[in-house]
């Protein structure tokens, strides 16, 4: 009896071990469920022509024929490819350094800073992929936006600007990455509202005696924001860096998701799109834990 | 110096430069991000002859709701955005449970294999909608658990997909409202449960009766992305209901919609591409609107509690 009883009554820490694996089960049973299964199919698939079929599909075995066929047959795939990777590297810095000046400019204590911040995070609510399908075709937008048509014809940078700093004999990689960035200003400014609203949380978490402290030593704020801002905000650089990558993975803008899914009713097909997907997929996430690593160097973690 | 500061409340030169910079760069960033909002709502109430009209950039000379009347109609507005609605406020609800309880359980306790889940939490963030899109229309095409039915069922065309999904944390970008709600949850006192535990609550009670209420920034945010992602969403209407009727869809196919209407109306003329697109901007702007409101009505949470919502440790 005595023996039952103490088996029956568990630790406090086997109790808490199995609330917390109740309170995490919905995402088990989802993950095995929704997830899980797909994933393996999906790899699967890769391997295979997939015919739908009246009732069911069939999946012929040809091995690596998708992926053969995606890298070396498609014309479309490499150069797609290459460019979106390219793409997302490059405007990768520019997102992480906007949304950071943003957010320090949003913590500063000034006249209509709510008003500010609301506008700043407005493009977590409105950029959306169905918007942009409709304005690009939009006659009136065009029409009544003289200086966005402008814009997408001969890139923000004005010529002058471009001639000015050929002059100064900037080198011309600097000189496109610079061009390259003003052109996107409007694309990076609404990639950025969810991660400089993880800057500005990060911000807000530094306690203000540090920079009392610097302040007394005699501190302009010029070094106290090299040596306690930036330091202290440097541990959100991995969780902005994976947020911008997930984003850029559903952008509307993304060649690669567009070129799949043009892939997969006509073209390579299911196994061929989906061969295509993983693929990027996989660069995708080397890349990400690439650039994770060069980043955690740096990171300063307050300990 | 002296004279600066009664004038203006600045402290020295240098902070005006700072604060004259501060809000040009402010401004600047308002514009680009207010001015598709701003043109497209112009663009929605004017007439023809107000394109025609040299002097008219942005204001219409007369004003006109006609453009609203026309979209509003060949969108089947009220229809669309019932639906809309109802989908929205469905897996917005069921994600704020699960993604809450999951965010709870990774912030307060610990089990085994604890590192394994957030990690796998992560993964199915990271995962491009695209790659598990064809499993998953047939996981629910045949839906058997995995055999447990002796017949599968059909799940396509119904809400079921968006139930399951929404209720076991899976569906869109459920990880990074998983990752919000954890973040939150650890950055609350554990003095709060404590308290709790001392008068015999069970975890879940002091969950549902102390920790929850203190969440209420997290949960507004969660809320609030949830219901706008799934807004905008045609990828999984598409794929799951097969249903072209929802806000986005409507949206999207408005102009076709309008020429069809006009056709009927004006015996087979054609309006032109000007007429198509102020019905088109108009389109969109009642498609935004009512996120608008939603964001406007829930903007405190983002605007001025930031550092309660503990995104960060």
């Amino acid at each position: 009896m005595r023996t039952d009883k103490r088996i029956f009554r568990m630790s406090i820490k086997r109790r808490r071990a199995i609330a917390g694996l109740v309170f995490i089960s919905p995402f088990v049973i989802g993950f095995l469920l929704f997830c899980l299964y797909p994933l393996v199919q999906s790899i699967v698939f890769t391997f295979n022509q997939l015919r739908v079929t009246s009732n069911g599909y069939e999946l012929e075995f040809i091995r690596w024929e998708n992926y053969r066929r995606a890298l070396l047959v498609d014309t479309a795939f490499m150069p797609t490819f290459t460019g979106t990777i390219a793409q997302t590297l490059t405007e990768l810095p520019l997102i992480l350094v906007f949304s950071f000046l943003a957010a320090a400019l949003l913590n500063q204590k000034f006249r209509g800073r709510a008003m500010a911040r609301m506008i700043f995070f407005l493009p977590v609510i409105i950029t959306s992929g169905v918007l942009t399908r409709l304005e690009e075709v939009d006659y009136a937008t065009g029409l009544v936006d003289q200086t966005l048509q402008e814009m997408r014809q001969m890139g923000t940078l004005g010529i002058a600007a471009r001639q000015f700093m050929m002059a100064m004999r900037l080198p011309q990689d600097l000189l496109n990455y610079v061009a390259f960035a003003v052109d996107r200003i409007p694309q990076i400014v609404s990639a950025s509202g969810i991660p400089i609203l993880i800057f500005l949380a990060g911000l807000q978490s530094i306690p203000q005696s540090y920079y009392e402290a610097s302040d007394i030593e005699g501190a302009t704020s010029w070094e106290s924001f090299w040596k306690i801002t930036f330091p202290l905000i440097t541990p959100l650089l991995p969780t902005n860096i994976v947020y911008v990558m997930i984003d850029s993975f559903t952008a509307p803008t993304n060649g690669v998701i567009r070129l799949v899914e043009a892939n997969m009713w006509s073209g390579a097909g299911f196994g061929g799109s989906l061969a295509m997907a993983w693929m990027y997929f996989a660069a995708v996430a080397l890349v990400l834990a690439l650039s994770l690593k060069l980043v955690s160097k740096h990171v300063f973690y307050q300990q | 110096m002296s004279t600066l500061k009664r004038l203006t409340g600045w402290r020295s030169p240098e902070v005006a430069l700072g604060s004259l910079v501060r809000t040009a760069v402010i401004i600047a960033v308002s514009y680009i991000i207010l001015r598709p909002i701003a043109s497209k709502i112009a663009t929605s109430v004017m007439q023809q002859s107000d394109i025609f009209d040299r002097t008219v950039q942005w204001i219409a000379r007369n004003p006109t709701l006609e453009n609203y009347k026309m979209a509003f109609r060949s969108m089947d507005y009220p229809t669309a955005f019932g639906k809309s609605t109802m989908l929205v406020l469905i897996t917005g609800v069921l994600q704020l449970m699960s993604c809450t309880l999951v965010g709870y359980g990774l912030a307060r306790f610990d089990f085994p294999l604890k590192n394994l889940v957030f990690a796998l939490i992560i993964l199915v963030l990271l995962i491009p909608p695209h790659i598990i899109m064809i499993p998953m229309f047939l996981n629910f095409r045949f839906f058997s658990l995995f055999g447990l039915l002796d017949k599968p069922i059909n799940l396509i065309g119904t809400y079921w997909p968006f139930i399951l999904t929404s209720s076991t944390a899976t569906a869109f970008r459920n990880g990074l409202f998983i990752y919000i709600m954890r973040q939150i949850f650890r950055g609350m006192p554990s003095s709060l449960e404590e308290a709790a535990y001392v008068d015999g609550a069970s975890p879940y009670r002091a969950f549902f009766s102390v920790m929850l209420p203190n969440a209420k920034p997290g949960l507004m945010i969660v809320f609030l992305f949830s219901v706008v992602w799934q807004w905008n969403d045609i990828f999984y209407t598409g794929l799951y209901l097969k249903d072209a009727s929802f806000l986005p869809n409507k949206m999207l196919g408005v102009t076709g919609a309008y020429v069809n209407y006009f056709v009927r109306e004006h015996a087979g003329l054609q309006p032109n591409q000007v007429l198509q697109s102020f019905v088109s901007n108009a389109a969109m702007v009642m498609f935004i609107a009512p996120v608008l409101i939603l964001y406007a009505v829930l903007q405190k949470y983002f605007v001025e509690s930031v550092e309660r919502t503990g995104l960060v440790e």
